[in-house]
């Protein structure tokens, strides 16, 4: 039997290749889907992120370790059921239209996976059209937009509009070098993070209001 | 004149360098979102997959590349008496700022820039007699976004007799900015002779090329206006950990920015801005440390190597305030980055998270400083001085000697520093640094007036802003 431990030492590690291979093993053996998920890569994640608080990790060590969460939990996917994974909350994450800087939104995505958020990452340039639809499709809690131009941040207040027209329970969230909280505050967003961390809490807080 | 100067990177350092990027070019390849710029280089013979916008590059079309660039070139203001060239003798100084927030010098208030905080910054800029060009100091959030860009070099134009660097990424942007330079200076021929105006285009590190940027390269390349290739890759982030492989892939941007500039127009005029990053691990933000200084001066070595003229950070400083950090960062910074006469030194007003109005004050004394220290010493009959000696003889003073006389003025000689004695410095106010520079600025915005354009050409520029807003917005 695959020791779920071990799983997770590997998650916290960054060792893919092991967390994909001791996954389809457990699988194979008939463990429980739902707890090599809980037990092994989510509190795998729960440790990484509680290191990089603590001040022992760096943010090279929770990328590679997300990186073998994710791999270990693409094994799963086609056997989990709604309910099964029991995360923090489901995040959409992008780069306004007309933008490309893509470092500051990839770090808070990693962040959010590293406290238990499943985040799909729509990458750079992205509309307000792509926000709602991948919203719906993954029938989000939580739309991150990160913008660093002044010229692609007024393009935010499109993506609230547009998720408030069509309707969806999504709170919005925003961020980027040029962003303030009194920008947030004027084109409507639910809240603004000045940084990762903070991104976090704000995106928990948001999540549960 | 001996002047200080430093070269670390071995001969051989510097072509493994190239070699290096060589192979990346080819065996890696870049990718080039812009089709246009595809085409070109399929017709140059590179190796082009249009479906994943692939590109393999040839060695020998760099090869070309470097020849074809021109080695000098000039950079001119509105008013020719701000004309420069960059010719690798000397250092010109780029006020960059750091848009789009503004920092208060004295009080540390930290809020979005405004027209107004613009328009006095460049002000500032024509005064000070170390600037002698300009990137846009800040934004004005009412300007809508795809006109930003253009109303950046507008105001700019208008506010200073001095060149402007300005961004665009966009085509269209380009065919404004070029079309309003070429109506102030006189048509499209007088703007290649005389280029008010250049532009700074970036690469997206590890090695991709943006489909406006790249588009609006080539407006300005078939302009003859200078193009400013910009890579950032940040070690560990956006380029190998190493020193030497961050290196690396900046060379590889620079280089496949420049057969496309040369594709598009053989001579194109092009500066290499060697940026170079590090990291903090913990947040992910640049920390612009000694390695940062370290791999941008190997790079400007490579561009020496090349020939080409190179445009470097100056006095960068990551500080919320104007204090000792902001001071001793660019002061730090300046100095080794002056040993390699880059044709462009910028920081001038920057502060961590923005401009700030009164460090250009002072950013202008370090640099008058730092000019001097450059400058080295003469070492002849004359400066040897050896009579002189004799005839003081061992005792006394040299103060009332001739040779004095004709010397003492050579010495630096501040202009806001401090270098009084307590007694003195108390009796003028005991004012901290931030509060002379803010004296000084505001007398600056007083007294200095910037030579408009004259009414007519305003008009026919004004004409094209409309134009403009018209087909943008
Ligand atoms: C959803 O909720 C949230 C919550 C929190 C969120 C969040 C979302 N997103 C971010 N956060 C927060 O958490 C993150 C982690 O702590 C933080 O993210 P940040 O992104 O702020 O921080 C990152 C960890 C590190 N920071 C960064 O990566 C950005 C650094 C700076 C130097 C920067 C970089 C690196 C780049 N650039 Co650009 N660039 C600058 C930046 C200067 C600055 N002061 O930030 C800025 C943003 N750039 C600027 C410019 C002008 C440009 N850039 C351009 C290009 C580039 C590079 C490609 C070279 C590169 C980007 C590489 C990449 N892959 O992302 C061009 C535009 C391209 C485009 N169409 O987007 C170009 C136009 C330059 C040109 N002439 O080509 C300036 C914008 C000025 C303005 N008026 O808006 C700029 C402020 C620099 C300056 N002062 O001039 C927080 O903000």
């Amino acid at each position: 039997m695959v020791d779920l431990t071990k799983i997770k030492d590997s998650v916290i590690g960054g060792e893919v290749d092991d967390v994909v291979e001791m996954v389809r093993k457990a699988v194979d053996e008939g463990q429980s889907v739902k707890r090599i998920l809980a037990e092994g890569l989510i509190s795998g994640m729960g440790i990484v992120g509680d290191k990089y608080e603590k001040g022992d990790f760096f943010l090279p060590e929770m990328v590679i370790a997300a990186t073998a969460m994710k791999a270990g939990l693409k094994v799963l996917s086609p056997m989990l059921k709604p309910g099964d994974v029991e995360s923090a909350g489901t995040v959409v994450l992008g780069t306004a239209k007309g933008d490309i800087h893509d470092i500051g939104k990839s770090i808070v995505g990693t962040m959010l996976e590293g406290a238990g958020f499943m985040v799909t990452d729509i990458g750079v340039d992205a509309g307000p059209d792509k926000f709602v639809e991948t919203a719906k499709e993954n029938n989000a809690d939580l739309i991150g937009i990160s913008a660093l131009l002044t010229t692609t941040m007024v393009g935010m207040e499109d993506v609230i509009k547009a998720v408030k027209e069509a309707g969806l329970k999504a709170r919005v969230m925003i961020g980027g070098a040029s962003v303030t909280q009194e920008f947030a505050d004027k084109v409507g967003a639910d809240g603004y993070a000045p940084d990762a961390p903070s991104a976090v809490g704000k995106a928990k807080e948001l999540v549960k209001s | 004149m001996s002047k200080p100067r430093i070269s670390f990177l071995s001969q051989n350092e510097i072509e493994a360098i190239h070699n290096a990027s060589l192979k990346v070019l080819e065996r890696t390849g870049i990718k080039v979102m812009s089709e246009q710029a595809l085409g070109l280089l399929k017709k140059a013979g590179a190796k082009v997959d249009y479906a994943s916008n692939h590109v393999s590059i040839p060695g020998k079309l760099v090869e070309e590349a470097l020849e074809m660039a021109p080695k000098t070139m000039k950079y001119c203001g509105r008013n020719p008496k701000y004309d420069f060239v960059l010719n690798k003798q000397e250092t010109h100084f780029l006020a960059t700022a750091n848009p789009p927030l503004m920092i208060d010098g004295e009080t540390g208030e930290c809020r979005y820039s405004t027209a107004e905080d613009i328009v006095q910054c460049l002000v500032v800029a024509d005064y000070l007699n170390h600037v002698d060009l300009v990137w846009p100091f800040g934004t004005d959030l009412n300007v809508p976004g795809p006109m930003l860009h253009i109303v950046d070099m507008y105001t700019a134009l208008c506010n200073t007799e001095k060149h402007f660097e300005g961004d665009t990424v966009t085509a269209e942007e380009a065919q404004y900015q070029l079309e309003i330079a070429a109506t102030i200076v006189g048509g499209r021929e007088e703007l290649k002779k005389r280029p008010i105006i250049s532009t700074v285009i970036c690469t997206i590190s590890p090695l991709v090329f943006d489909k406006g940027m790249t588009e609006a390269s080539i407006e300005y390349a078939r302009a003859g206006v200078p193009v400013v290739i910009y890579p950032m890759p940040a070690a560990g982030q956006l380029s190998p950990a190493t020193l030497a492989g961050t290196m690396v892939v900046n060379a590889v941007e620079f280089l496949g920015g420049l057969v496309i500039q040369e594709l598009a127009s053989s001579g194109a005029p092009v500066v290499w801005a060697p940026s170079c990053g590090t990291v903090n691990f913990k947040t992910g933000r640049r920390k612009w440390g000694p390695e940062s200084s370290l791999m941008s001066l190997g790079l400007a070595q490579l561009a020496r190597h090349y020939g080409l003229p190179t445009q470097r950070g100056g006095l960068g400083s990551s500080s919320k305030l104007l204090d000792a950090q902001a001071g001793y960062q660019k002061a730090v910074s300046l100095i080794p980055s002056l040993l390699l006469t880059p044709d462009i030194a910028g920081g001038i007003g920057m502060l961590g998270p923005g401009t700030c109005l009164e460090t250009m004050v002072i950013d202008n004394e370090i640099i008058d400083y730092a000019l001097r220290y450059v400058e080295g010493l003469e070492v002849n009959d004359d400066t040897l001085a050896l009579d002189v000696i004799d005839n003081v003889g061992p005792g006394g003073h040299f103060l009332g000697e001739k040779h004095t006389l004709q010397h003492f003025r050579e010495g630096w000689m501040p202009e806001i520093t401090d270098m009084e004695t307590f007694e003195i410095w108390e009796k003028k106010g005991s004012k901290s640094i931030a509060q002379v520079a803010k004296e000084k600025t505001k007398e600056i915005l007083a007294t200095h007036k910037v030579v408009p354009i004259p009414e007519d050409v305003q008009k026919e520029v004004s004409r094209i802003m409309k134009r403009a807003e018209a087909e943008l917005l």
